[in-house]
């Protein structure tokens, strides 16, 4: 009998892992167990989906037909245990089910805000990580005239175009003083926070929610700030981040494997026998800098190795250099390496238009780029970092790794040329 | 604002009125391109529901037979074509068996327009008598006894259909999507009256009562410029794709590419597709449109067209349709012709862009496609070349046969081994047919009626022989979709936004660069892509350190 793979979760990391490893092993047999949806379906899409720009079936990057074709299997179900002693999981609802090889990859759900009056709010309160978000959202724009969004992080900018895109007046709180500092440094920051100011939303910077008011159906009526702030809204989108989602797992005989996700060896192995875990919830005890990395490239990357892991070509998981992208309303954004708070960094900024390039070295090798508003090949970044081109150099070869189409290329020699250092936070 | 939006959302999810919508442009178009067979088409359906031999041309024709046998089999005819249509343009689905599916489609879309045609096909009648010339000059101003049936149900039918599309329209809101068909197919006989009375209005060549005027018939100047209905509908076509194109400008505006692609569109067809064959008109030469060649435009390179045009406009259409358009092709791909110059194209790009998305993705329409696509273009390779044949070796220009005629009198052959009449007659009608279907239905009625259904470019995509040769010319140079590698986050918005039903998706999350034949280059997958993963481009490969350090 061929061994059964069972996957808890349908992401990018469980389906990609799956379809390589039906790639490598024609046999086994595999299983996605997941409560979201009964197909795959993009994450990264939901915004586009809350805009109306994409039906649900557009979001689903493989045709409906595959599955059968590949014979994966999936499950719509709750994972609500395991027992590694009889290699089962326990079903919410459902008998359990047996497997060979068990995969983890529960992946993230939103971080929560402990508020004020948040008990007495039922309604309009809004994550925006999950298929439901989706849907709650789409239930609540409609009534809602204004709405607050706490959390300037990627989903945090997500929520806020899609919310502008249906007209509603949009109160966007930001912890710090511009957008997105755990990536922009204060010159490109700034120059973003303008720009999302100019999409008109009203962006509060250095403050934060405190507590909640609902009117008498339990609909949030209101969001006040640490600053004492009084924002009236009839929804309130809660973006602070991500954490593993194994809580699931904390009460279970499998509790012994979980740090602060899914304890994970270079292989993607946990403790235990025939458990692995990858993507979000994966904590990578042999990391030395993140050790969760919830990222939907890194996700797809580890979902590859595991798969050659669990079909016998033993393929560690090693983190490489950290790339990135994102798009703030029309500004997109790569961010490959690391820059260093501290770094020497050369800026090159357009006078007007939010269009850098931030490169920052180390003893005069390059470590790092943050890259607004144009087109680039990350591969080739990639490349000079990892062959420590000098700083000197890439600067004189820039222009190679851009990646504007036709017409779209952006005149490099327009450009403001300044070698700030990485300035620290707070 | 709110019945705006659920206007917008129906419309562009092919809710209710966008199958309205769709049945107002094919009658637009049937009328505009075969005004004659139309005519003739409501004239049949009339005579089918007569009973008791009465005559079609007596007014009784007007009195309403419901129960005619015929009357149902027309009704059943059309409701089995919504089912097939519908069954055309849905998603495949692995959960929904066939037979599911077939009773699914029959009583979401076969059922209501059934009935609905039973309800408008007197509107069908009325147009029919209307516009029938011999018999309009008669015509009572009110309807006498035996004409208000017809009145009454035409009233009923609007009221009904327009009671069904506001209830679509609450149900698109209230759901976010699209209310069932049962609630749509709104208005199928009022809008088709209008568009068939449309055409009417618009066609100063029609048979009209003393003191009735044609809207063609405003001012000298328009009328010099607009003297047929084809001038009116360049103008109408024109302003559709400058009033597009400002829509396109503003919702691009952040991406060049489309920003200068769309005045070009814009440019082109104000000049080459308007204005210039007017003035070329002006200074008594041919109406000669520089932006059509064959074999899109097939009398281009007719013998007749060649030997009636000055030299140069020949010369054009010859070295254009053999040289210019196939070399470009290979050089800058499909885009320079399809996205930058045509008009069918341009009007997709302007006019067309809310229902780009309809276009379907499926494997099954892609095999739909390669058939289609090589079918029109070889028929219409052979229908020039037996045109051109016969022209060569028809009566009085053939070597091979000895003529005896004199005195003016008509001849015959003596000696015709080849048999060049047949050749002449089958030539004709084959000309006379590709006319009609593919020239009129397909790239009239159907490529610009359907996109409210169907999406834009179902003629570039499925029948255009021109789309066909450049593809082909665009397949043997280097133009291509460029993929950066492991930066796709599969959100769908390229293949989405896809007009030629290119699932770039596909290609984009395995980091593979590609070029299909179907690809016309207007570069909105790069530009909707949210990680700047695509790149549309013909530009000479860079040397870039292909990196797959992530991927075992």
């Amino acid at each position: 009998m061929p061994r059964h793979v069972v996957f808890v979760g349908n992401g990018v990391a469980a389906v990609t892992a799956a379809r390589t490893l039906r790639r490598l092993d024609a046999d086994c047999a595999l299983t996605l167990v997941s409560p979201e949806s009964p197909y795959f379906f993009s994450r990264t899409a939901l915004m586009y989906a809350l805009m109306g720009q994409l039906e649900r079936r557009d979001m689903e990057p493989y045709p409906r037909d595959s599955w059968a074709k590949l014979g994966i299997s999936r499950r719509l179900a709750t994972v609500t245990g395991v027992d590694p002693a009889r290699r089962t999981v326990t079903l919410d609802g459902q008998e359990p089910l047996a497997y060979d090889t068990l995969v983890i990859a529960s992946g993230s759900r939103p971080r929560a805000l402990a508020l004020d009056g948040q008990s007495a709010v039922s309604r309009g309160v809004v994550n925006f990580v999950s298929m439901a978000d989706l849907t709650a959202c789409e239930a609540l724009v409609p009534s809602t005239r204004e709405a607050a969004v706490v959390g300037g992080g990627l989903i945090g900018v997500e929520l806020v175009e899609s919310l502008l895109h249906h007209g509603v007046r949009v109160t966007w709180l930001l912890k710090d003083p511009w957008f997105f500092p755990a990536a922009l440094g204060r010159e490109e920051g700034e120059r973003v926070t303008a720009m999302l100011r100019g999409h008109g939303v009203t962006l509060v910077t250095d403050d934060t929610a405190a507590s909640l008011e609902a009117d008498a159906a339990g609909r949030v009526s209101a969001l006040i700030t640490r600053a004492g702030r009084r924002v009236a809204c009839q929804m309130v989108g809660v973006c602070v981040g991500v954490e593993p989602a194994v809580g699931w797992l904390r009460d279970t005989p499998c509790g012994g494997i979980l740090g602060r996700g899914v304890r994970v060896d270079a292989t993607l192995k946990t403790a235990l026998d025939d458990v692995w875990a990858v993507g979000d919830c994966a904590e990578l005890t042999h990391a030395e800098g993140l050790k969760v990395e919830p990222n939907w490239y890194t996700a797809r990357a580890q979902g590859e190795h595991l798969a050659h892991n669990l079909a016998g070509r033993p393929t560690p998981w090693e983190p490489g250099v950290y790339y990135n992208a994102a798009k703030f309303f029309e500004t997109e954004f790569t961010t490959v390496g690391s820059l260093p708070r501290g770094a020497e960094t050369v800026l090159r900024m357009h006078p007007r238009k939010v269009l850098s390039q931030r490169i920052a070295a180390v003893d005069g090798r390059v470590v790092g780029f943050n890259l607004l508003g144009s087109r680039w090949q990350h591969s080739t970044l990639i490349g000079w970092i990892n062959t420590r081109r000098p700083l000197d150099w890439v600067l004189a070869h820039l222009a190679e790794a851009q990646f504007d189409g036709d017409l779209a290329r952006e005149d490099l020699a327009s450009l403001v040329e300044t070698r700030p250092t990485m300035e620290p936070l707070g | 604002m709110t019945l705006l939006r659920a206007l917008k959302h129906d419309l562009t999810h092919r809710g209710p009125s966008a199958w309205a919508l769709s049945v107002l442009l094919l009658g637009f178009y049937f009328g505009l391109y075969l005004p004659s067979e139309t005519r003739a088409l409501g004239l049949r359906v009339g005579a089918l529901s007569r009973v008791s031999g009465r005559d079609l041309s007596g007014e009784s024709v007007f009195a309403l037979h419901l129960p005619g046998l015929s009357w149902w089999a027309v009704a059943l005819t059309v409701g089995l074509a919504g089912a097939a249509l519908h069954a055309a343009f849905e998603r495949t689905d692995e959960a929904r068996p066939f037979g599911e599916g077939l009773a699914h489609r029959l009583r979401s879309t076969g059922l209501p327009m059934a009935l609905l045609t039973l309800l408008t096909l007197p509107a069908g009648l009325v147009a029919a008598r209307w516009l029938d010339p011999p018999t309009r000059g008669t015509r009572h101003l009110l309807p006498t006894a035996t004409e208000h049936a017809p009145w009454v149900v035409v009233a009923l039918s609007v009221v009904v259909t327009a009671a069904l599309t506001l209830d679509g329209l609450r149900r698109a809101w209230r759901q976010r999507a699209p209310g069932p068909l049962w609630t749509s197919t709104a208005s199928l006989g009022a809008l088709g009256l209008f568009a068939v009375y449309g055409t009417h209005v618009f066609d100063p060549a029609a048979p009209r009562p003393p003191g009735e005027r044609s809207l063609a018939h405003l001012g000298q100047l328009f009328y010099f410029a607009l003297d047929s209905r084809w001038g009116l509908y360049g103008a109408l076509y024109t302003l559709a794709v400058l009033s597009g194109g400002v829509f396109m400008l503003g919702r691009y505006r952040a991406s060049r590419y489309q920003v200068i692609r769309t005045l070009a569109v814009m440019v082109v067809q104000c000049s080459f597709g308007f204005a210039i064959p007017i003035v070329l008109k002006l200074f008594a030469w041919p109406e000669f449109y520089f932006s059509y060649f064959w074999p899109l435009k097939l009398d281009a390179l007719m013998p007749e067209t060649l030997l009636r045009e000055p030299l140069v406009l020949g010369l054009w259409s010859v070295l254009g349709a053999l040289v210019l358009v196939p070399l470009a092709g290979v050089f800058f791909g499909k885009r320079w012709y399809c996205a930058w110059v045509c008009g069918c194209g341009g009007l997709a790009n302007t006019a067309g862009e809310p229902f780009r998305h309809l276009t379907s993705k499926s494997e099954r329409a892609w095999r739909f496609e390669r058939a289609t696509i090589y079918t029109v273009l070889i028929v219409a390779v052979l229908v020039t070349a037996a045109v051109l044949a016969a022209s060569l070796i028809g009566p009085g220009t053939r070597p091979t046969a000895v003529y005896y005629g004199g005195d003016g009198a008509p001849g015959r052959y003596l000696f015709d081994p080849i048999r060049s009449d047949a050749l002449v007659g089958f030539a004709a009608k084959a000309r006379y047919y590709y006319g009609i279907v593919v020239a009129s239905v397909l790239s009239g009625a159907i490529g610009v009626g359907l996109y409210p259904l169907g999406g834009t470019r179902q003629w570039c995509r499925n029948f255009c022989p021109m789309a066909a040769m450049l593809g082909l010319a665009q397949r043997l140079g280097r133009f291509r979709i460029e993929v950066k590698e492991g930066m796709c986050i599969s959100c769908g918005m390229c293949s989405t936004h896809c007009e030629m039903g290119i699932d770039v998706r596909s290609y984009a999350q395995e980091g593979q660069s590609f070029t299909r034949a179907a690809c016309v280059g207007c570069g909105m997958c790069a530009t909707v892509c949210p990680r700047g993963v695509l790149a549309v481009t013909a530009a000479p490969p860079t040397q870039l350190v292909q990196i797959r350090r992530r991927r075992p």
